[in-house]
């Protein structure tokens, strides 16, 4: 006997050999995939979100020569998007379109100047539809242009742009040349301030009245006249700019000082006046929106001031120049500043965070200006012109406006906020992911407290109190709730549940407390009951007689509560609540989350805790109760401390689970980005957020790598959570192991 | 249950945009015609480019050897294409300001015609038990912008600070609004908001059914959407701007521009009084304003004419 068997061990010993060897490397490449995989994953989400925090650096560096004829009398000049073509303004006003790699004159257009007027400064503005030239001249006007640039291709797919220049208004606002001056202007209205040759201060503003203009920022009656904001300055100005509000003039001085004017029902009033420092203000920059400015120093240092309350406050410094400031540009597209100092420094700073972005140092220059698209710097002496090109693309994003209190434009103090869009250029993006952190831990929060309670001691009572025919039809039922889709919840909670749960929250907050109240009240009773029938507690029949007595007190606790709403709460405990607590009840709120993220969660913990409780070997329990041990001491002394490590990772898993929610989220609250633990208010989370807004996130732009961002930061989560579960579950299977 | 199901089924319909607005069934399809060829050439806005673009595709199918040239740098390239003859048709998404007509009256000694093809119309909902009847643009602003940057100075937050009485009075306002992809989040930013940010109790529906879903279960509710998804559930009110009277979102406000959200889309044509149209631009017109052309309009997300509409204006130019 024992010989055959030794044949067939002989026999059969290579095949097994082989075949462990094989499941073990086939068991061995899968572990190890997943693992690849798992890290690929998110080495593909980092990639698209490091550029966020990345630095910057100047890409190219180019420099032409222009003939001297064309370089002679230029007062200023300016870039087309594509820094391919400029447009030089010349002092006795001809406009030239040069194109720099064929160095030829594309385009000219001259203005008509009167006898012996000339120009000598000028701007350009993004205006509604096309870019908006304005000219000051030395008899006091101010001249406006339509830039329409056309852009075409050749044949050989070469870009051609070409530009049209169309006249739009001319203003007469002084007797004496326009230094400086700053101008909104569109199809409606412009406003506009200048500072002349007589250091003198004037405002103008004109409105045509067409019904289709929405603006009541502007209430003033001030139309078609000029108004001198100079009378009461001590030391000359040095430079001025126009608030969005049209009505709101700031103007700087040589002794540091900052004025604050507004132009209301025909009269000038001097709203604010400070000094600075002792230092001389170079230079006002107005931020795209016009909601902000930037004050440049002769000392070197650029700071930003909001209007908040028709109060101007200092926000933050950006970074400082050794040297005094020469010029200094605001981004068109986006939140940034440039600074040039006296030695040919240039920083470029956000003016979000503050954070320095970019510096580099150019050469010794006459005339400067920033590319109208944000991609470089030309400056200009002699006949050279020399372009430092770059590209930040993400200039409002740092670690410290991701996680901090950041101060926005327009906002009264610092807050986290998340608002990604808006309707326009200068819209500055507020991405904090504070509040969608919060939100997510939140709406994990109540999905936890309604799910905990009833899924474990659902999974009490099934593995310890129930027959086993009842508990065969018990566990698959709630399992299936588990593959009820999200969608359905989301949809159910959203527009069934929470625009009925308002009227009967009193209820619905009293019916648990009812609840434990009658299960002590009840089994006296019950035991009454039982002698005389043959009912048992494990039986179905006890089953169907307990579903009807939580239907009559879930009933009774609706009654109580519109009893006690009526009574106590003068007939609305919401009004009573943000009456007297300050609470508002929100109709899509953290409560419908929680009850409907919870019905989600409950399968998942309840089969977890079900399968080790009842896992726990029968010889413990058989043992306890030998012992004289009642069942409910068995369960909760005996069970239950065995099944722990099994219970706690189900709990785990379920707050995985909530936290990665998304479609609940999405459809029952009302995405409201809000930091608030209040159970009676909304929340946005992570994971409702990216579905939110992936859909018109420009992929590569500031928004699609934040939204990468945010979904690391919700695996980070989740890879906590489970590695937690899972460190403490086997720590907790070796101590209950020796049981 | 049967409630239950409609609303469900209402609420998947929800995610198709459009839904709720249809074509005026009066709005007679279009019927081709003989002898139309040549070339149309439009210049104008650029809030009508794509409806061109989409009016132009079907218009060649119907006329194959007909061609289209759509510039759409905005409105105000309009008139000074149509003084120049360069176009023979110029889409504006505003009226011809004054000094454009007079330009083109004294080129022509005659005026322009103006063609109405669409509306644009952003509403502000409310409950349709809740009291309130009109609101201030500026009021408006306070209540859905921390910015308020149109010129509140105090921030709304309940309803008795918009006037009402009794139960509602200590009622915070609950608002609703649309997620920031869509247009109509953007363009009630800068109108009705000045460009301000929104609050960020601000509740973001995915689509504009579910913000009149939302306001239909919640009383104390305020929201925003295009006109065209009102339901018998809410109320869209009437707004008012710059201190004047308010004006309700309907068809006659909307035409004198009376109303603060609300803009017609209009085409321009050069017409000799006396004399018909040329065929061509005779022929697109009667297209844009026939079933199919209303149809386009619905799907760039406007508001179709209604019948009365659609003859008025074909009154014009017979």
């Amino acid at each position: 006997m024992a010989q055959f068997k030794n044949n067939i061990r002989k026999k059969i010993e290579p095949f097994r050999k082989f075949k462990d060897n094989a499941a073990k490397s086939i068991f061995a490449f899968g572990g190890f995939f997943i693992i690849l995989s798992i890290f690929l994953i998110i080495f593909f989400i980092g990639k698209e979100a490091v550029p966020l925090f990345k630095s910057y650096q100047v890409d190219s560096n180019k420099n032409f020569l222009t003939d001297k004829e064309i370089s002679e009398n230029i007062i200023d000049f300016y870039p087309d998007e594509y820094n391919e073509n400029l447009l030089f303004v010349n002092k006795d006003g001809q406009l030239n379109f040069y194109n720099l790699n064929t160095g030829k004159i594309k385009y000219t257009y001259s203005p008509v100047l009167l006898e012996n007027e000339t120009i000598v400064s000028s701007n350009s503005f993004a205006g509604d539809l096309d870019r908006i030239l304005a000219l000051g001249t030395s008899s006091g006007r101010i001249l406006s242009f339509k830039l329409k640039f056309k852009l075409k291709y050749a044949s050989n797919l070469d870009r051609i742009v070409d530009l049209m220049i169309i006249p739009s208004r001319s203003i007469t606002l002084s007797e004496n040349a326009i230094i400086k001056f700053d101008l909104i202007e569109n199809e409606e209205s412009v406003t506009a301030v200048v500072l002349d040759s007589n250091k003198e201060i004037k405002f103008f503003h004109s409105e045509e009245n067409d019904e289709e203009i929405l603006s009541e920022s502007l209430e003033t009656s001030s139309v078609n006249k000029v108004y001198n904001l100079t009378t009461n300055l001590k030391n000359p100005p040095t430079d001025i700019g126009l608030y969005f509000h049209k009505n709101k003039v700031v103007a700087a001085s040589e002794g540091g000082e900052i004025f604050l004017w507004s132009i209301e029902n025909n009269e000038v009033v001097l709203l604010q006046q400070f000094k600075l420092s002792e230092n001389q203000i170079n230079k006002i920059t107005m931020l795209s929106g016009r909601n902000s400015m930037v004050i440049s120093n002769q000392n070197g240092s650029n700071f930003v001031f909001f209007l908040i309350n028709n109060n101007l406050l200092k926000i933050r410094e950006l970074p400082k120049h050794e040297h005094p400031i020469k010029n200094a540009f605001k981004g068109n597209l986006k939140k940034i500043f440039t600074s040039v100092d006296t030695k040919g420094n240039v920083k470029i700073s956000s003016t979000t965070s503050g954070k320095e972005l970019l510096n580099f140092k150019i050469k010794d220059y006459d005339l400067i200006n920033f590319a109208f698209k944000d991609i470089g710097l030309l400056s200009f002496q002699n006949n050279n012109i020399e372009i430092n090109e770059f590209d930040i693309e993400h200039p409002e994003t740092s670690l410290k406006s991701t996680f901090t209190k950041v101060w926005y434009e327009g906002f009264q103090q610092p807050e986290y906020v998340w608002q990604s869009a808006g309707g326009t250029d200068d819209f500055e993006p507020k991405l904090s992911l504070i509040p969608l952190i919060f939100g997510t831990l939140k709406g994990t929060f109540y999905a936890v407290i309604f799910a905990l309670p009833i899924a474990i001691l659902a999974a009490i009572c099934v593995s310890q109190f129930m027959a086993p025919r009842l508990k065969n039809i018990i566990k698959p039922v709630i399992e299936i709730m588990a593959a009820l889709p999200s969608v359905v919840l989301g949809f159910l909670a959203g527009l069934w549940l929470a625009p009925r749960l308002d009227s009967v929250l009193v209820g619905v907050i009293i019916f648990p407390i009812l609840l434990i109240l009658s299960s002590l009240a009840l089994p006296p009773i019950w035991e009454k009951i039982k002698e005389k029938t043959i009912i048992k507690t494990e039986g179905i029949q006890f089953f169907l007689i307990s579903i009807p007595i939580i239907i009559i007190i879930f009933y009774l606790g609706l009654v109580l509560g519109e009893f006690i709403e009526n009574t106590i709460f003068f007939g609305s405990f919401t009004d009573w609540l943000y009456q007297s607590a300050g609470v508002n009840y929100d109709q899509r709120n953290a409560l419908v989350i929680g009850i409907a993220m919870g019905f989600a969660v409950i399968p998942i913990i309840f089969t977890i805790s079900e399968d080790a409780l009842s896992n726990v070997p029968q010889h413990l329990v058989s043992g306890s109760l030998a012992l004289g041990a009642s069942k409910w001491q068995t369960a909760l002394k005996v069970v239950l401390p065995s099944a722990s490590p099994g219970i706690f990772s189900g709990v785990m898993i379920g707050i995985g689970r909530a936290i990665g929610e998304t479609m609940i989220v999405l459809m029952a609250t009302g995405n409201t980005a809000i930091m608030d633990w209040d159970i009676f208010n909304g929340f946005r989370t992570l994971a409702a957020n990216i579905a939110v807004e992936i859909p018109e996130a420009p992929v590569g732009g500031s928004l699609y790598r934040m939204l990468f961002l945010s979904s690391i930061i919700l695996f980070m989560f989740t890879f906590i959570i489970n590695s937690i579960a899972e460190t403490v579950r086997i720590k907790l299977r070796k101590k209950y192991k020796e049981l | 249950m049967k409630k239950f199901l409609s609303s469900f089924i209402l609420f998947v319909l929800m995610v198709s945009p459009g839904f709720a607005l249809e074509v005026d069934p009066a709005v007679p399809a279009y019927k081709k015609v003989s002898g139309v060829s040549g070339t149309i050439s439009s210049v104008g806005s650029d809030t009508m480019n794509n409806m061109m673009a989409l009016w132009c595709e079907g218009f060649t199918k119907v006329y194959p050897n007909v061609k289209c040239q759509i510039e759409g740098k905005g409105s105000s390239t309009a008139p000074p294409a149509l003084i120049a003859g360069t176009s023979n048709i110029g889409p504006m998404s505003r009226k011809m300001k004054g000094k454009e007509v007079k330009k083109f009256e004294s080129a022509f000694g005659y005026k322009p015609i103006r063609i109405r093809t669409a509306m644009d119309a952003l509403a502000v909902f409310l409950h349709k038990d809740n009291p309130v009847e009109c609101m201030s643009i500026k009021q408006v602003d306070a209540v859905f912008s921390k910015t308020r940057k149109c010129g509140g100075n105090e921030d709304i937050v309940v309803w008795g600070q918009l006037g009402l009485k009794g139960k509602l009075r200590y009622k915070p306002i609950s608002i609703y609004g649309r997620n920031s992809a869509s247009g109509t989040y953007g363009y009630f930013k800068k109108k009705a908001t000045c460009k301000g940010d929104y609050k960020d109790s601000v509740k973001e529906q995915p689509g504009s059914s579910a913000v009149v879903q939302g306001i239909t279960n919640d009383l104390y509710a305020i929201g925003y959407s295009g006109i065209g998804y009102k339901t018998s559930g809410v109320k869209a009110i009437a707004l008012s701007k710059k201190g004047k009277p308010c004006a309700d979102p309907t068809v006659e406000s909307i035409e004198k521009g009376t109303y603060p959200l609300a803009r017609f889309l209009q085409f321009y044509v050069n017409q000799k009084p006396g004399e018909k149209l040329e065929p061509l631009v005779y022929e697109f017109i009667q297209f844009a304003l026939s079933k199919e052309g209303q149809e386009v309009v619905i799907k760039d997300g406007y508001i179709p004419l209604n019948k009365k509409q659609v003859d008025d204006v074909l009154k014009q130019l017979n």
